[in-house]
């Protein structure tokens, strides 16, 4: 199987913004020495110049990734402080947090287009990209493949990759008719999944409707334990209460975030989903900015673990 | 020379939780007099000065050169009613000097009369050489002093003769201070006609200083008068429980208890 | 001891001392608020950046950048650190009053309660409202929930013998954990866009900077520097003791509550307009008060001033040293000003502060 995109590093799915600030702070160095190239090697726009997608600006994760995978990298002069994909972007200059931009800071890099999502903010942002007559791309981070489908178009249309963009968009239904199929396989339609974000291993947080987490049960073709709105903190009790077929754990170390799950909270071991093995880790940060490629991915892998798992 | 009324209560009483703590009646205090308020801890003493110098709200009233002291102006009232903090906690480092410029507060006075004016003050009270020196680092007695200096220059442009309240004035400082003390405010009584109510302990200052006192006891005057008449040993005794022995110096008008 | 009645050594030196260290502030601004016009992650020419401003206020064309790059200067800029400016030194002199009402130097606006009620409305405006509204709900919600607070906080510490300055300060830290409580309530329930909006607003941001809220905060700066200046001996007076200064004739009760009012506006329009900023109102007065002493005649005006130039500078810190992306404000104040106060607090240990 193709792989949609490679592996993101690790990352936390909800970053704190002290952590953001600390993180900008260290990539500060590099930043800097990178703002100087990136603003010598290019003296100005050229507002003459029939591609007007010369130098991109990606304020999002997804953003970064779809770029990337359209096969623009060389495009991108900076990314955000959630884009960590593909290796060599995170040397790029980093603008930030896409909530809390600096006006004059994107306007530093003399973008020709910065495409990001329903978030970037505050607003001044918006209207300085407008007052410089700069072009601004907000897409809706996806929470469906339909979403995302329509993301690779609308870039690969803006960026003048239609061929990238449809086989994109090819591997994309591939992945898809293959989930489709593993979920009937797995008679997943009946089973109920607990999807926990592991932030710190005492707290057990829940995703509940409207989350990343839901998108990737349906991703799953399942169903979701919770009913509440957004992400909450559950006890292990209620968790067992809850009585999943699935426990999914989304970490930023997936390779000890089922056992640290367990350490923490022993009492999960006592939970049908543990004693069918069915406790599995995810990467997080492919769920950072709603779906991703990789979260797709990740959903395969997941369900295929778990066919190999239940046939004897 | 003829003296003037400055404080007369004809009547007053003072609730706390609905409990009388203290209940008074003609008291006078005259131009040029310094009368004591004494008696046992508890009696009543602070709740009177308190009453006067306008900290709590009191049943009765009280009448301040003829006017009840409720109906003066806040300024025209600091000019002429004076009060000499026990001990004064200033956590911030004012200047000695910075201090005594608050006794400015409800004057108006130019610049180089307000500065002559603190000199002055700050001479007579013995404290000029400590003008610039914070005033959290000053010695009880400094502060006094320091203190005293604010309210005689807070009182300097009364056009009638002030009144001073002195909340036991004497009680951080060494022998020495004391009677400097005393001696400054009793010059201020014959020299200058002010009229002086002090919160004393030490009955033989009150006898060698005063002109009258007041004897509170549980909230009400046991005895007023003159102190060598009303500080017998016996009226002690009554009073404090403690008999003292009396003595007569060699001074014709002053006693001694011990 | 001089006996020339003209020296007085009290008043004289601490005057010569005073104008010194205002010259030192005022040139230290100046030359602050030029490196903020010429400097940003945008490398623009620096005389063609100053040359902006002035073809700006007085119609020239002096200056050769582009029309957008003008509009770095004199849209993205210039606002901001007027904003910064104008906050700095409102939070400076509230923090100034403030010290000298609780008669305590480590008092901080934040103590009686106007940062955490206005944190609460924030998280109202943020956790319950719609998102569509948040322009003018969430610096709305703060004002208010910063006045009432401050107004409840005073009400409970009132009594019938007046106000006293422990109850107001522990009637401050109880409303405070209330207020805090209610914050983890709300953003316990929020989804993860709001709380990452909540977390941020918190930190405190003067990216914000628009004519409604320079406007506003101008305003604000006028009357409360005019207001406080008028009560500048009566805080002198209030540092002798709330009774002391009854006996020197202020109105000690109307005082108190007029200060209280004026201290929770002003935090209440920053707060609005910039977020949560701290360390302003705590360092700023006891910076000028150690060097030039308590006297609030002199301490308020050099605070304002004192004010604007430490968030002018943070701000310009903030938005450079990690371009192009920029730090909360907040978090620069705090970063200089914790440890910088700590320092001066170890310094002047045993000096009977």
């Amino acid at each position: 199987m193709k792989p949609i995109s490679k592996r993101l590093s690790i990352q936390q799915p909800a970053v704190s913004l002290i952590r953001g600030a600390l993180l900008c702070a260290l990539c500060m160095t590099a930043n800097a020495e990178q703002l100087g190239h990136v603003t010598t090697s290019k003296s100005y726009a050229t507002p003459n110049s029939k591609v007007s997608t010369e130098r991109i600006i990606s304020t999002d994760s997804f953003v970064t990734e779809l770029v990337t995978a359209l096969g623009q990298q060389e495009r991108l002069v900076a990314i955000d402080v959630t884009s960590r994909q593909p290796p060599g972007v995170d040397t790029l200059p980093n603008i930030g947090y896409h909530r809390n931009l600096s006006a004059e800071g994107l306007l530093s890099l003399r973008p020709t287009l910065v495409i990001g999502s329903e978030h970037i903010g505050p607003p001044n942002v918006v209207k300085a990209l407008a007052a410089a007559n700069i072009p601004l791309i907000r897409l809706p981070s996806a929470q469906s493949i339909v979403q995302l489908e329509s993301n690779i178009n609308t870039l690969a249309l803006e960026l003048a990759q239609p061929n990238e963009g449809s086989e994109l968009v090819q591997n994309l239904h591939a992945a898809q008719q293959k989930l489709d199929a593993l979920s009937l396989s797995l008679s997943f339609k009946k089973k109920r999944v607990a999807f926990l974000l592991s932030m710190s291993p005492d707290k057990l947080r829940l995703a509940g409707l409207g989350t990343s987490g839901q998108a990737f049960i349906q991703l799953l073709g399942a169903t979701n334990v919770a009913n509440f709105e957004n992400y909450q903190n559950v006890s292990a009790e209620s968790l067992l209460a809850m009585q999943a077929d699935i426990i999914l754990v989304a970490g930023r170390s997936p390779s000890t975030a089922v056992e640290s799950l367990l350490s923490a909270h022993p009492v999960i071991a006592f939970s049908a989903a543990a004693k069918s093995k069915a406790i599995l880790s995810l990467d997080g940060s492919s769920l950072v900015a709603g779906l991703s490629l990789v979260a797709v991915e990740e959903a395969l892998r997941i369900l295929q673990k778990l066919s190999i798992n239940t046939s004897p | 020379m003829m003296k003037q009324t400055i404080l007369t209560i004809p009547s007053l009483k003072c609730l706390a939780k609905n409990k009388t703590i203290l209940s008074v009646s003609d008291i006078t205090i005259k131009t040029g007099e310094l009368s004591a308020i004494i008696g046992p801890n508890g009696a009543g003493k602070s709740t009177l000065l308190k009453a006067v110098s306008g900290d709590t709200r009191p049943e009765g009233q009280i009448f301040f050169h003829g006017r009840d002291l409720k109906t003066w102006p806040a300024y025209e009232r600091a000019r002429h009613l004076g009060v000499l903090p026990q001990s004064s906690a200033i956590s911030f480092p004012f200047s000695a000097h910075e201090v005594v410029a608050l006794g400015l507060t409800p004057l108006s006075l130019s610049a180089r009369e307000a500065a002559r004016s603190i000199k002055a003050h700050m001479e007579d009270t013995g404290c000029w050489q400590l003008s610039e020196k914070p005033y959290p680092m000053l010695s009880g007695g400094e502060k006094q002093r320091v203190q005293l200096a604010r309210v005689l220059l807070q009182l300097s442009q009364a056009q009638e003769p002030p009144l001073l309240l002195l909340d036991e004035p004497t009680s951080a400082q060494d022998l020495g201070q004391q009677h400097s003390i005393l001696k400054l405010v009793k010059a201020l009584c014959d020299d200058r006609g002010y009229g002086v109510m002090a919160i004393l302990h030490d009955l033989n200052q009150v006898l060698r200083y005063c002109d009258y006192c007041y004897v509170l006891g549980d909230g009400t005057i046991q005895l007023k008068g003159n102190p060598s008449e009303c500080l017998s040993p016996s009226n002690v005794e009554a009073i404090w429980g403690y008999r003292p022995d009396l003595f007569f110096t060699t001074a014709p008008s002053t006693a001694a208890l011990i | 001891m001089s006996t020339l009645s003209s020296t007085n050594p009290g008043a004289v030196a601490p005057l010569s001392r005073h104008h010194l260290i205002s010259a030192l502030l005022v040139a230290l601004l100046v030359l602050s608020v030029g490196f903020s016009l010429v400097l940003g992650p945008m490398n623009l020419p620096s005389v063609d950046g100053m040359l902006a401003v002035a073809d700006n206020l007085l119609g020239t064309q002096f200056s050769e950048l582009r029309d957008y790059e003008k509009a770095i200067v004199l849209e993205l800029r210039l606002p901001r650190l007027l904003l910064a400016m104008m906050v700095g030194a409102i939070l400076a002199q509230c923090g100034a009053v403030m010290q000298g009402l609780f008669r305590n130097p480590l008092a901080d606006p934040g103590i009686v309660g106007v940062s955490s009620g206005a944190a609460v409305g924030a998280v109202i405006a943020i956790g319950l409202l719609p998102a569509a509204l948040s322009g003018w709900s969430i610096p709305a919600f703060a004002f208010a929930g910063g006045l009432l607070t401050t107004l409840l906080v005073y009400g409970l510490a009132r009594s019938p013998q007046g106000t006293s300055v422990l109850m107001l300060l522990l009637a401050g830290v109880a409303i405070s954990a209330f207020a805090g409580a209610l914050i983890g309530f709300i953003s316990y329930f929020a989804d993860d866009q709001k709380l990452r909006a909540l977390s941020l607003w918190q930190m405190g941001s003067l990216a914000g900077a628009s004519s409604a809220n320079l406007g506003l905060c101008f305003i604000t700066l006028l009357i409360l520097v005019w207001a406080f200046q008028r009560q500048a001996g009566a805080l002198n007076a209030l540092l002798l003791g709330e009774s002391e200064a009854r006996h020197l004739g202020i109105n000690v009760e109307s005082l108190k509550l007029k200060l209280i009012v004026l201290t929770a506006v002003g935090v209440g329009v920053c707060v609005a307009s910039s977020g949560i900023i701290g360390f302003v109102g705590l360092v700023v007065p006891h910076l000028i008060r150690m060097s030039l002493g308590p006297n609030h005649t002199t301490l308020l005006p050099l605070s304002a001033l004192c004010g604007a130039l430490l968030l002018l500078v943070s701000d310009l810190i903030a938005r450079t040293i990690v371009q192009p992306a920029e730090l909360p404000v907040g978090l620069i104040t705090a970063l200089l000003g914790a440890p910088f106060f700590l320092a001066l607090l170890l310094q002047q240990r045993g000096k009977g502060l």
